[in-house]
């Protein structure tokens, strides 16, 4: 009470502050006064008594200013002091603060990082105006098991005539095979969009030149215009006019009527060139899900608002685009709007804030850590707060000071970890990037600077408090620290309580990541283990080639004509690849997305004969494959036989499939050979020839979809698969390419790569989670070591005493050594348990980054705990092996 | 060396001795510590205020404005509760010391020895 009483005087004399400097004056104005009245009155002159009464007083200004000290509340002051201080008392413990700060420096440095990712990705908006209105236009049809489903002409269509919701309602293709741009010079491969014209206008993206598209641009039949990016803008027409110009894109002459801002980009596609989609109406039909819808959702319009929309325009939908009598309840079609934001960000988020997570325990563990060095120091200078807390020091001032110095190393660590991030930054990039939606930003911004700020004020709280803790009932301990000074002041058991907490805690959160670290691995080989239906993809070579109306030379321009040159030049160019020395075999598939893991692909509905054909069926993965692709990627035929070229150039006769989809339909491989299916009711039946092995399109861990395997067809792009031992040898490349342009001079090859990157890259997040997964668990280790080596260490010095009797009453020193491994292994294990415990509870939590294993695998949760064991049994044996090598009579003596 | 310092724990003492029978402003305090102490006690005047003003905000003294008996305005120090139980102890512990003191110097060689 009194001392809540002297705070309130003392705050008040703050606010009093101008009185008390303007009443200071007048005071000693009276105070010369009346001296000066005495001095007359003792006979003296008025001008002799006041100058003996100044003289008297002293210099007026000194006395002035050391009484305003008195009432300066003096906080400012002495924070800065306690600071210098703190300072002063820091760099006189080099190794404790480098220690410490460099364990505080990677804790943040690497949560630094970490959220600059989050923040970036997660956090920050998309570059769009208002993105809170753009939503994605995704489908479902729970009755066929599929969670998502794009956009098409048709629902483009039934939702820019019939929405209440949607402001504006947009649709775009991504072509993943660049278009060629001819005209003066080389031919040139160019990534392209296709958009209708609303695409740009929801986006927010104003033309910086010339114009947007409008609704004309988007009428089948008008002229063809085409937008350019800034960057080819620069590139093609080095920043002159570029308005108006013609660029010849796959034998179209385009006009370009305008170019974007150099801040836009189309998501994360790296598209330098778009043009009008120009969907047909006539021609659109439900269901068909082969493009990507965006919409600009109405003021006000909640997510929720729009589904409903949505579910209202379905029926609509169905009655105008699908074919008539087409029956779609069992597919139970219906709406799944996804903000765009969401969209970009995917599955990504999850894995985000997974890493995030693990990464927050690798700081906690480091705050553990410096904890325990500052509690031990804090014990080493006992007999220093002790002197301080005798000459009057309150328990205030000694926290201050322990605060201080913790303040001075939470903010040292974290502007070391700024740049321990600014390091890492770019190197977790690199493992990551390929992974990261490009349109967003990743860098260290303000909000990342603040949080880094904050983590470092929430670090030093975290490892201050138990050194404060501990200093806080100064009485009794504090005495008793007194009356050691000179010997070993030790704590007893509260310090070695908290101490133990620390370090059973650290174990317990090292655990944790370890186990979760395991599971990543597990999940690692899982995938590694999946056959995904071809094999040695290291050996085969593919790229994309495109082959435009204009570059087949021919007399004769007829549809039909061009249609099967086109075949005949594919297929002469996989005979020139075949003949390259040291290529074992090569084929195609039509069309840019019929490689697999390659992150696209088309589907569509077939009939099987016997089943009733009015009902709509789940859609098949379908495929149009040359003689030669199967055996180059060395797919195993199951039943029947491959197709040769008489099937490619008769057409549509025969068809291959998938065994799952041959089990599916006839129960067994053995039984598909000569069933038959087709596409739509009145196409001619197509006869089932051969079975292959399943191969997986969208990723290992995702079940490897039914196909159906039609013989190419002529497509203006193919995706070409070679097969040889000299894949990735200097030189190779530039064969396969001389053996292309003895077929034609006119191509370029596009999307060069092989097999064996599509698979690395297909296991890319995973990966990435790993290893980063592995670095924090590996982190996590080491703070763990030198924590249990601490630990240990102080408990040799404590004990010195007690182990200089046993030695001289004859203990073993392997026993002395056994003593101190197994009080090390005593905590590991407490915090073993605990840990598993937790990790049970978490691990549950990144279920959907697991493949193939259980999130309580035993084989991993029993690894990790002997692995800590191992540790601690390590880490202890450093200080054990001290404590049985000590000399009883030195040690005795020096007590 | 700095009379002040050597003061220090005694001119605080000295001051809330002053005040303790009645209200006092800063010159009134040095006439009367000047009087009692038969003009061995002189205050440096630079001590007096900083020290007043330290005593105030302690909680140990307070102030107020009042009007002199020739009708000036000045400001007056008085002993708070505080103020009063620690003079009593101060004072308690002064006459223990001097008197030990006093003892000290005064005692008489008894025994012989150097």
């Amino acid at each position: 009470m009194r001392r809540l009483m002297a705070g309130w005087r003392r705050f008040r004399a703050l606010l009093r502050r101008d009185d008390l400097e303007g009443g200071l004056d007048e005071e000693i104005r009276f105070h010369i006064e009346q001296q000066t009245e005495k001095n007359r009155r003792a006979g003296m002159t008025p001008g002799e008594a006041r100058r003996q009464a100044l003289i008297r007083f002293g210099g007026v200004e000194g006395a002035k200013e050391r009484t305003r000290e008195q009432f300066r509340y003096a906080a400012v002051e002495g924070f800065l002091r306690d600071l210098r201080h703190g300072g002063r008392t820091l760099l006189h413990a080099p190794g404790f603060t480098a220690v410490a700060v460099s364990t505080l420096a990677l804790g943040i440095g690497v949560t630094t990082a970490m959220f600059s990712v989050l923040n970036g990705i997660l956090l920050r908006a998309l570059p769009y105006p208002e993105q809170d209105r753009l939503v994605e236009l995704v489908h479902e049809a729970p009755g066929f098991g599929i969670a998502e489903l794009f956009a098409s002409p048709a629902i483009y269509f039934a939702y820019r005539d019939h929405s209440r919701t949607f402001a504006s309602v947009g649709l775009w293709d991504w072509d993943s095979s660049p278009v060629t741009v001819t005209g003066p010079g080389v031919p040139e491969a160019v990534q392209s969009v296709e958009v209708t014209h609303e695409i740009l206008e929801i986006l927010g993206a104003d033309a910086a030149l010339g114009r947007r598209f409008n609704q004309a641009d988007d009428l089948p039949g008008s002229a063809p215009t085409a937008i350019i990016s800034h960057a080819y803008w620069r590139r093609r027409f080095a920043g002159a006019d570029p308005l108006g110009q013609t660029l010849v894109v796959d034998g179209i002459p385009r006009q370009v009527i305008g170019v974007l801002p150099q801040s836009f980009t189309f998501f994360e596609y790296p598209a330098d060139l778009f043009y009008p989609l120009q969907p047909v109406r006539s021609e659109a039909v439900f269901p068909s899900f082969d493009g990507r819808g965006i919409a600009r959702m109405k003021e006000g319009v909640t997510l929720r608002d729009a589904n409903a929309d949505v579910a209202r325009m379905i029926p609509i939908l169905t009655t105008e685009f699908a074919a008539p009598g087409a029956n779609f309840d069992r597919a139970r079609f219906g709406p799944a709007l996804r903000r765009l934001k969401d969209t970009v960000v995917g599955e990504l988020g999850d894995t985000l804030w997974l890493l995030m997570g693990t990464i927050g325990l690798l700081l906690v563990i480091a705050c553990a850590n410096v904890a325990n060095l500052v509690l031990v120091r804090t014990q080493a200078r006992r007999p220093e707060l002790a002197v301080r807390a005798a000459l009057g020091a309150g328990w205030a001032a000694i926290a201050r000071v322990v605060f201080t110095e913790s303040l001075l190393l939470g903010l040292a660590g974290g502007a070391v970890g700024l740049a321990v991030a600014h390091v890492g930054l770019p190197l977790l990039l690199s493992r990551a990037g390929a992974d990261l939606p490009h349109v967003m930003t990743v860098t260290i911004d303000r909000t990342v600077l603040l949080v880094t700020l904050g983590v470092s004020v929430l670090a030093t709280l975290m490892f201050a408090i138990v050194p404060l803790v501990h200093v806080a009932w100064p009485g009794i301990r504090l005495t008793r620290a007194l009356r050691g000074v000179g010997r070993a002041a030790t704590d007893g058991p509260e310090g070695n309580r908290a101490r133990h907490v620390l370090v059973i805690a650290q174990v317990a959160l090292a655990v944790v990541l370890l186990v979760g670290s395991g599971l990543m691995i597990r999940t690692f080989q899982s995938l590694r283990q999946v056959d995904p239906g071809f094999r040695d993809p290291a050996g085969v070579q593919t790229f994309q080639l495109t082959i435009p109306d204009a570059v087949l030379a021919g007399a004769d321009r007829s549809a039909d004509s061009s249609l099967e040159q086109r075949l005949r030049l594919q297929h002469a160019i996989v005979d020139r690849l075949a003949a390259v020395g040291g290529v074992e075999s090569a084929g195609f598939s039509a069309f840019n997305d019929g490689l697999p893991l390659d992150g696209d692909g088309r589907a569509a509905s077939i009939l099987v004969e016997g089943r009733s054909s009015d009902t709509v069926t789940p859609a098949r993965e379908i495929q149009f494959v040359s003689p030669g692709f199967f055996e180059t990627l060395r797919t195993p035929l199951v039943a029947g036989r491959a197709f040769d070229w008489t099937d490619v150039h008769q057409g549509g006769r025969v068809v291959m499939v998938s065994e799952n989809l041959a089990r599916a339909e006839w129960d067994s491989a053995a039984a598909a050979p000569g069933k038959r299916i087709r596409r739509t009711p009145s196409s001619p039946w197509l006869e089932v020839v051969g079975v292959v092995k399943d191969v997986h399109h969208e990723g290992l861990s995702r079940p490897a979809p039914q196909i159906v395997v039609f013989p190419a067809v002529a497509s203006e792009t193919a995706s070409f698969v070679v097969r040889s031992e000299r894949v990735g040898t200097p030189g190779f490349l530039e064969e396969l390419r001389q053996a292309v342009w003895s077929a034609n001079g006119n191509l370029s090859l596009a999307g060069v790569r092989t097999l064996g990157d599509m698979y690395e890259r297909s296991m890319a997040r995973t990966s990435m989670s790993l290893q980063l997964l592995a670095i924090t668990g590996g982190m996590a280790l080491l703070l763990n070591l030198l924590g249990i080596y601490g630990v240990v260490g102080y408990a040799v010095t404590e004990r010195r005493r007690e182990i200089g009797i046993r030695l001289a009453l004859g203990a073993a020193r392997r026993e002395v050594r056994r003593i101190f491994v197994r009080y090390a292994l005593v905590l590991a294990g407490i915090g073993v348990a605990l840990g598993l415990g937790a990790a049970a509870a978490l691990t549950r939590l990144m279920a959907s980054q697991l493949f193939g294993v259980n999130p309580l695998d035993p084989p991993t949760l029993a690894a990790v705990a002997l692995l800590l064991a191992a540790a601690a049994g390590l880490a202890a044996y450093l200080p054990a092996h001290r404590a049985s090598a000590l000399d009883p009579a030195v040690v005795l003596k020096g007590e | 060396m700095d009379r002040t310092d050597v003061l220090q724990g005694t001119l605080d003492m000295l001051v809330l001795r002053a005040v303790q029978l009645e209200p006092m402003h800063g010159w009134g305090i040095t006439e009367r510590i000047e009087q009692w102490s038969e003009r061995v006690l002189q205050l440096g005047q630079g001590t007096l205020y900083p020290a007043l003003y330290r005593l105030e905000r302690q909680g140990l003294i307070r102030s107020d404005w009042r009007v002199t008996s020739n009708n000036r305005r000045a400001r007056y120090y008085s002993l708070t509760a505080a103020g009063r139980r620690h003079l009593n102890r101060e004072l308690t512990q002064w006459r223990r010391m001097s008197r030990a003191i006093n003892l000290v110097l005064e005692a008489r060689l008894d025994g012989g020895g150097a």
